[in-house]
This record gives structure tokens, sequence and C-alpha cells, in this order.
């Protein structure tokens, strides 16, 4: 996967933080999952910490389901202030989805 | 001349397409799968094009937003599972995946009500069919006499969408109707009324009249009336049901809390991380033969027009399904069955967080040689959040209808009903809720005996002696009359469901004495054949 199509560039090794507005996080992992060694990500709440980017191509699962109520979902980058949307997660009417998160570590 | 200009003018106009080059077109309008799947992506995409026209394929969001619509990266990929199905909605496989999730719900009632001469429910549960069902039914529970019944069911709104091409099978919020006011009847009217006719197979419809002498016999016996057969069937009960789900706010606090707390959250994760394992597999297989979106030219594309951009997406996409071998259908087919299931076990949480669910039922009912009765009854179903299973409760009584005879020995009301059940599904080699095992309870009291009707002009029931006015006898008792019921229901996944129970009774309507006896049923439901009435599982 090229650099321009990732969703998210960071320096590898750094941590990468990322926030979904919308939706309830249900499960984050590595997709494919990481070989044994590389540290998986975490969610808390609607935040969620990849403690250190892999060098270049690597994807995170994120499982979220929707509440009635819910709207399509902002990605944010970094989580905190100043972020940048980076991406959506559309809704579509469904109970829930799976959305990967491309990263690219350079 | 002038005739001839008018037919070829008349010959265009009909031969025109829906859409002339004259009328703006809209992407909410388009109805091709690829466009319709991914409207939202697209809109977004086009908005962001007409906000900024200089923006390239590297600008802001753009990288993430177009990952969507690639298939060498497609981030959310259950819509491409949907926009597949959709336009693969001729494909069996796929449409009894989706719709074998749908076939057991416990809270569905198919059979006719408890004082049916043919039912096997006891006490009547809070759901019903999501569109049509058909139940035949063999066995009394409250009454003395043994017959069978025909029970069809109908949901209004699903009967509706069914027929206007719209699933009747969809998640809450089902997609809105286009007119506000046809909105506002689907949301107060079609959606929480369902109605059941409950048609007696074995009782002949009579009608009296005068006799014409006597035909053999050397003892004169004077007969003015006889009851003359007209059928065999007869409609014994309309019966009509409305569903009241507690108004709730989604965004407040305490509806959030409910949401969470819900018994049934756990279930749904694991329903939907299950679900999103198989769309992860579509995708794995998707991206074996997938070719990169070129992102420039669908750029360009969305700068020209929201048609120009449609119509290079859905190139696009058909370009890529077209390189499919049959492992795509077949787990696509695998991925929208665990979507429907997880997204049926969504709907349970959304009742229980939304609150209680009650229903409302109405009967008119016209039993053999009985006044015809007026039944009201409130349905209460709660599933308990430790054990799996739901317990149903019912509160009802019953109205004798019409004018009350002069001199008439009885008031207007005939009896009152408390009832409960509860059902416990069960799993056997694998095969989730193949068996459902019910046990029930039924207490009527009435302050009167059961009533007889001896029509004027007939002869007395299993007598030659004939009753020139008509009279109406007590028969039974008056009191309490007690039910009990344990019944296992064999639930196949076409959509079948077999229920085989037994009961015993203090005694019946129309005699004192207990009774043992057996019932057995077998209902369809066909919410299981929405296809074929034109809805589909993904619009």
């Amino acid at each position: 996967m090229p650099q321009n199509t990732a969703t998210v560039v960071g320096a590898a090794g750094s941590k990468i933080t990322v926030a979904i507005s919308s939706g309830t996080i249900v499960n984050v992992a590595w997709y494919p999952p990481a070989p044994a060694g590389v540290a998986a990500p975490v969610f808390n709440g609607q935040v969620i910490t990849i403690p250190s980017l892999p060098p270049g191509d690597s994807t995170v699962r994120i499982d979220l389901s929707w509440a009635p109520g819910d709207d399509d979902a902002e990605v944010r980058y970094p989580s905190g202030t100043p972020y940048a949307v980076v991406d959506y997660i559309f809704r579509h009417g469904q109970a829930g989805t799976v959305y990967l998160l491309l990263l690219f570590g350079t | 001349m002038r005739q001839n200009c008018v037919i070829a003018v008349l010959a265009v106009a009909v031969s025109m397409p829906p859409l002339s080059s004259g009328q703006e077109y809209k992407l909410t309008d388009d109805q091709r799968a690829s466009v319709k799947a991914f409207r939202d992506e697209l809109s977004k995409l086009s908005s962001f094009v007409k906000q900024n026209p200089q923006l390239s394929r590297n600008d802001a969001t753009l990288p993430g937003l177009l990952n969507h619509l690639d298939f060498t990266t497609m981030t959310q990929p259950d819509v491409f599972v949907r926009a597949f199905s959709r336009q693969n909605a001729e494909n069996l496989a796929i449409q009894a995946a989706a719709q074998s999730a749908q076939n057991y719900r416990p809270d569905k009632q198919l059979s006719p009500a408890s004082n049916a001469t043919g039912t096997t429910s006891l006490v009547s549960k809070a759901g019903a069919t999501d569109l049509l069902s058909l139940g035949l039914d063999a066995g009394a529970l409250t009454r003395t006499v043994n017959g069978s019944t025909a029970t069809l069911s109908g949901d209004l709104d699903g009967m509706f969408r069914a027929l206007t091409g719209y699933s009747p099978l969809c998640v809450y919020p089902c997609p809105a109707f286009p007119s506000r006011n046809l909105q506002w009847v689907d949301n107060h009217i079609l959606q929480p009324v369902n109605v059941s006719v409950v048609t007696a197979l074995a009782q002949q419809s009579s009608t009296a009249a005068p006799g014409a002498g006597q035909a053999s016999g050397s003892t004169p016996t004077p007969v003015s009336n006889v009851a003359i057969p007209t059928g065999a069937g007869k409609v014994t009960s309309v019966l009509a049901r409305y569903q009241i789900l507690n108004k709730y706010d989604p965004h407040s606090a305490k509806f959030k809390q409910k949401w969470e707390n819900a018994s049934d959250q756990k279930t749904f994760v694991s329903s939907l991380l299950t679900a999103n394992n198989n769309i992860l597999a579509v995708r794995d297989l998707v991206l074996k033969t997938a070719t990169p979106l070129d992102r420039d030219a669908i750029l360009e594309a969305a700068k020209r027009s929201d048609k120009d951009l449609a119509d290079y997406f859905d190139n696009y996409y058909q370009s890529q399904i077209q390189k499919f071998g049959k492992d795509v259908s077949s787990a696509v087919s695998q991925a929208v069955q665990d979507i429907a299931a997880s997204q049926q076990v969504w709907e349970r949480v959304r009742q229980e967080a939304a609150g209680t669910l009650f229903t409302l039922e109405y009967s008119y009912n016209r039993t053999l040689s009985q006044p015809e009765t007026h039944d009201f009854k409130i349905v209460y179903g709660y599933a308990p959040g430790s054990v799996s299973g739901m317990l149903s409760l019912n509160g009802a009584f019953s109205l004798y209808g019409g004018t009350l005879p002069v001199a008439a020995k009885y008031g207007r009301l005939r009896d009152g009903q408390l009832s409960a059940q509860y059902d416990r599904p069960f799993t056997i080699s694998s095969n989730p809720n193949l068996l459902t095992l019910s046990l029930a309870g039924y207490w009527q009291y009435q302050p009167n005996p059961s009533i007889l009707n001896i029509p004027a002009g007939t002869v007395a029931p299993g007598t030659t002696i004939p009753i020139p006015n008509g009279t109406q006898e007590f028969v039974g008792t008056a009191g309490s009359l007690w039910v009990t019921q344990a019944k296992i229901t064999i639930n196949v996944k076409s959509g079948i469901n077999i229920p085989i129970g037994v009961k015993w009774s203090n005694k019946s309507d129309l005699l004192s004495s207990n009774k043992i006896g057996a019932q057995v049923g077998i209902s369809y439901d066909f919410s299981s054949l929405s296809s074929l009435f034109g809805g589909n599982s993904a619009r």
C-alpha cells in the first residue's frame, strides 16, 4: 500500500492516537494479526491508541456498534486538539460495522 | 394526418425514459446497486469537490474517503457486501442466508388464542409475524369442543413494504418512505398493527329454513324449521393487535445507560464480531482480483457532475465484480446471514433499552352454539437477562356481544383471565433454537356458567324435541377454570414451526369434569419468502 493512500501517516515507532466521533468501539486489533512482540492497539472509550507504529504498511481493524440515534462517525487524528478529520465511517442503517484504519510508518 | 401526428407524439412520449435530460440527476434517486450502497461515500465526495473544485487526490480527507471506494483498500467492506447482495438478489443462496436468521423468534404469536376450538397457545405472545403467517392447529385448551383451525395472520407494515418493493425485514429504523404523510401512516398505523383471521375447519355453517312436511314415519312429528348446513369451515374469530413500545429519546443519557446495560448487549457484540469476521473474509477474497481505482479519474468525474461520478464508479464496480468466482458469492451468503442474525439481536437490545413491549389485542369471536363475544387482552413480553428464554404474561376479559335477551340471567361480562408462559429454546447438535420448551398456566373466572344457544325453530341438540321460540341454557359451572400446558415446539429452519402440547384442565367451558388433552399444530411464517413479494433484505 503506497504511503499516499494510507489514512494515517506517522513516524515509525511513534505512539498514534485516533478518535472516533460516533458509535461504540467494541474491538480493535491488528488485521491481519501481527506477529508476537508487536504491541497491540488498545481503546478507551472512543480513543484508539497504537503504542508503536510499525514501519511501512499496517492495518488496524475497528469493530463498531451503532446505537439508535448514532450518526456517521468522523475518524480524527490525532485524537486531541487540534485534530484533523482523516476519514468517515458511514452508518448506512446497520447495527454495526467493521472499519479498517490504514496506517503507514515512515 | 393530424391524428397520425398525435399518435406519433404520444408514442414518443411514452417511450421516453423516466429521467429525461431536462431533469436534474440526483445521487439519492439512482437505483443502481453499486450507487445505492455507496451513496453516502459518493455524496460526501461530491460535496467536497463542489466546495473546493481544486482538490487533488491527496488533499484533506480524500485518501481516506477514496479508500472506501477502491476495491484494493475497501476500508468499510460491509458496504460492498450489501451492494453485492442487492445486485444478486436473485441469488437464492444469498436470500436464503439472510432469511434463515429470521426464522426463530420466541415472541411470535402464530396460532389462535386460547379460546379457539383448535389452538396450541394457552398464552398469547407480544410479537407477531413480520409479513404473513399461516397456522393450522388442532386440539382445544379451554373449550369442550375439540376442533381444528386455520389462522392467517398478517403484519400491515410488512405486507405494505413487501408489495412496494421494500424489505419487511429491516433494521430499525426501517428505510423511510418518500412521502411524509405515508411515513406517518406507516409509523402510527401500519407498523404497530397485526391482524388475524381464524377459521374453524370442521365447523359447519347453517341456516334455519321452514320444513316442507314430514317425509317418512307413521307418527306425526311437527317441525316448523330445520337447520340446513350451508358450508363446512367458518370464520370464528377476527383479531387485531396493536403493539405499544415506549417512546424514547436515543440521545438521552437514560436511554444510553439502558442500551449499554441491556442483557443481550454481550450477545449482540459477539454476533457482530462473527459477522465482521465473515465480512473481512469477503474482503480478503475481493482483494485477490481487485485492481486499483483510478483516483484522479473519479475526481475528474466528480468535478463534472454527480451523474458522471455515479457512472464512473458503477463502471469500476462492475469491472471488479465480473472477475469474482463462486467463492465470493458463498462468502457473501455467509456474511449476509451473520449480518441478519446480528441485526436481529440488535433489535432485541433496542427493544429492551426502549422499555416494555405491550401488545393490546381485540378479537371478535363467534363460537359454535354460543353467544358472540368481544375479547380484550393485554400482552406483556419480558426476556430475563440472566437466562435464555422469554416470559409472556396475559390479562384479558371477555364481553358478550349483541343485545342481551330480555330477562337474561347473566350480565355483559363473560369472564376474566390471567395467564403466564415461559419459553426456553434449546440447542441440539449445534442447531440453535431447534426446540423450544414452553410451560404455561391459565386462570379464568366466570361469574356465570357458559351459555348454549338453541336457535328458534330447531330441535334440541341430540333430540327430536322441537323448540319453537329458541332459548339459551346455562351449561357447565361458574367459577374458576384452571389450565396448565407443557409444549415442545420444533423450529424448522425453513420457517416452519411444529408445536406439540399436552394440557390438563379442571373443567372446560361446557363440562365440569377435568380434562386431559393434546394439541398439535404447524405454522409457516412467510417472512422467509419476503423476496418473492419483491422485498429485498438489503433495501
